[in-house]
């Protein structure tokens, strides 16, 4: 953990909505306050279920608490403390601060009488450490079922995607200051997509260009699942499943981070 | 048996919550519902909603689909059949009606998630989807074991009610809590102290505790690996399915994300 700094936690109040959903935006995508607005009214959470640290009158991280009912078996339905939005701005990671709005949302949890609590979060993500550093197990993983009728159309989405997230990402944005490149990724069945970034912006292109810097061959199963980070580059590369026609290690590394929007060290 | 599928409207609502509260009585994990969360469902006009009737016009089975309009994605976030008309192709009929819908719309993908109903696996590959694991964990923690235990009684009482031909004092400890239940010919009921000996006693850990209630374990492979202690003054069978009955294998499903 790096130095610690100063900072307070209070619980969420009036006018927080634009601060909370920049940081949401910069953790989960695009959100807006209208959204996270209905999302809570909806969900029934209410200002004393989300906690919020704040330093120097910023608020930086945030953390909510949705009660459910959960089956136990036999018709047992117990009320549960379900962890949700758990989330910090980049430049105040690695300060202890979830650890702490975490602690105070379980604590408010057990002073509310509830025996449990639970979340769902990424395998590979730092947090997941910190839940289980604060006692959480892992119950399940699941799986996912897709099947792609556009792609070239989804490739668009994901392309705007990219530049909405970069406009909420400082990390990505540093990380992706002096990176000037261009992609051909050749999909079997699904032809092939290219994109290039360069003046702060991703910008889908209609056919490869003639010089372009990083160029890959695989299937789209293969292709989907490394985005999911469910199958390594390397092992894909290693298992023959990706070939690689065209690309320097360290440009490699920059698109890896991009298809997974994964920005912190 | 024949059915018909046709568009969910508000009159269903009251069916539909009986149909999900009997659907997922059968799993662990699982979120109560109300009839407002039927309603927020039924409401949204990008959200398909389809029920399957019998012959008799009963509610057997309902889907619950979602648009992102954004992405153009359609997601199937519910399917949902009457145990009793299991293995007759309902849900089949149900996701073929909504896939048809995606289709007229246009849309770019279709998802599914197992953790959603695990009849999933069944149906969705054999519809050419892509199957992928997902980097995603539903984690779980005691925040009062003691209270939790407490809660619990009702099920572990309900489960060794169950028990025929053995009567006697049952404690499950918990690292240092325990619950004490007494189970005689007419009733299973819990005792707060006592300093009669333990017929069968099962010491585990919370992890393993929160692992058993949630099916994602077996009990006998916990007892094999040391990860649960068993002392009982009964036989090694009794032993076994007195455990095997206090902890059945159970289907881990939810419903709702958070």
């Amino acid at each position: 953990m790096e130095k610690s700094i100063v900072f307070t936690i209070r619980n969420y109040v009036k006018g927080d909505e634009a601060a909370l959903s920049r940081i949401f935006s910069e953790c989960f995508g695009p959100t807006t306050p209208r959204r996270l607005k209905e999302w809570y009214r909806s969900e029934g959470v209410r200002p004393e279920d989300v906690f919020v640290g704040v330093v120097d009158g910023k608020l930086v991280s945030c953390v909510e608490q949705v009660f459910k009912q959960l089956h136990h078996g036999e018709g047992v339905y117990l009320k549960n403390a379900g962890i949700s939005g758990v989330c910090t701005d980049s430049d105040y990671r690695c300060k202890g601060m979830v650890s702490n709005l975490m602690k105070r949302a379980l604590e408010k949890g057990r002073q509310n009488g509830l025996s449990n609590a639970s979340l769902y979060t990424g395998l590979n993500i730092p947090a997941h450490r910190i839940y289980e550093r604060l006692g959480f197990i892992d119950v399940m993983t699941w799986r996912t079922y897709m099947k792609y009728l556009d792609y070239p159309y989804l490739f668009g989405v994901w392309v705007r995607y990219l530049n909405r997230s970069l406009k909420d990402s400082k990390v990505a944005a540093r990380k992706l200051e002096d990176w000037k490149k261009s992609v051909a990724i050749q999909l079997k069945g699904v032809g092939t997509l290219s994109f290039r970034f360069r003046k702060n912006r991703f910008e889908r292109l209609a056919k490869p260009p003639k010089r372009v810097d990083i160029q890959f061959s695989t299937d789209l199963e293969t292709y989907v699942k490394i985005r999911r980070n469910v199958i390594q580059w390397e092992d894909a590369v290693t298992s023959g499943k990706l070939k690689v026609a065209k690309g320097e290690l360290s440009d490699i590394e920059v698109f890896k981070r991009i298809l997974h929007w994964r920005w912190d060290e | 048996m024949e059915f018909k599928v046709r568009a969910a409207s508000r009159q269903d609502i009251e069916e539909m919550l009986q149909l999900y509260f009997s659907f997922t009585e059968h799993f662990v994990g699982s979120a109560a519902r109300t009839p407002k969360s039927f309603v927020r469902m039924l409401r949204k006009r990008d959200n398909i909603n389809y029920v399957a009737l019998d012959s008799q016009n009963r509610m057997v089975g309902y889907v619950h689909a979602t648009l992102e309009k954004r992405n153009h994605t359609g997601e199937f976030r519910e399917i949902v059949v009457d145990p009793k008309h299991d293995s007759e192709q309902v849900a089949s009929l149900l996701v073929e009606k909504v896939t048809a819908d995606f289709n007229k719309r246009k849309v770019a993908a279709i998802v599914a998630g197992s953790l959603r109903n695990p009849v999933y696996e069944r149906i969705f590959p054999k519809l050419g989807f892509i199957e992928s694991e997902s980097m995603g964990v539903f984690m779980y923690a005691i925040l009062n074991a003691q209270k939790l235990l407490s809660e619990l009684e009702p099920v572990f009482a309900n489960r060794l009610k169950g028990a025929e031909g053995w009567n006697g004092l049952a404690q499950i400890q918990c690292d240092e809590h325990s619950l004490f239940l007494e189970k005689t010919t007419e009733k299973v009921q819990q005792i707060v102290w006592t300093n009669q000996p333990v017929d069968f006693k099962v010491m585990l850990s919370g992890a393993i505790l929160v692992k058993l209630i949630f099916g994602v374990t077996d009990p006998l492979e916990c007892r094999k690996s040391g990860q649960l202690k068993v002392e009982a003054t009964v036989g090694e069978a009794r032993a076994v399915k007195l455990l095997e009955r206090l902890f059945p294998r159970s289907q881990f499903l939810i419903m709702d994300f958070w």
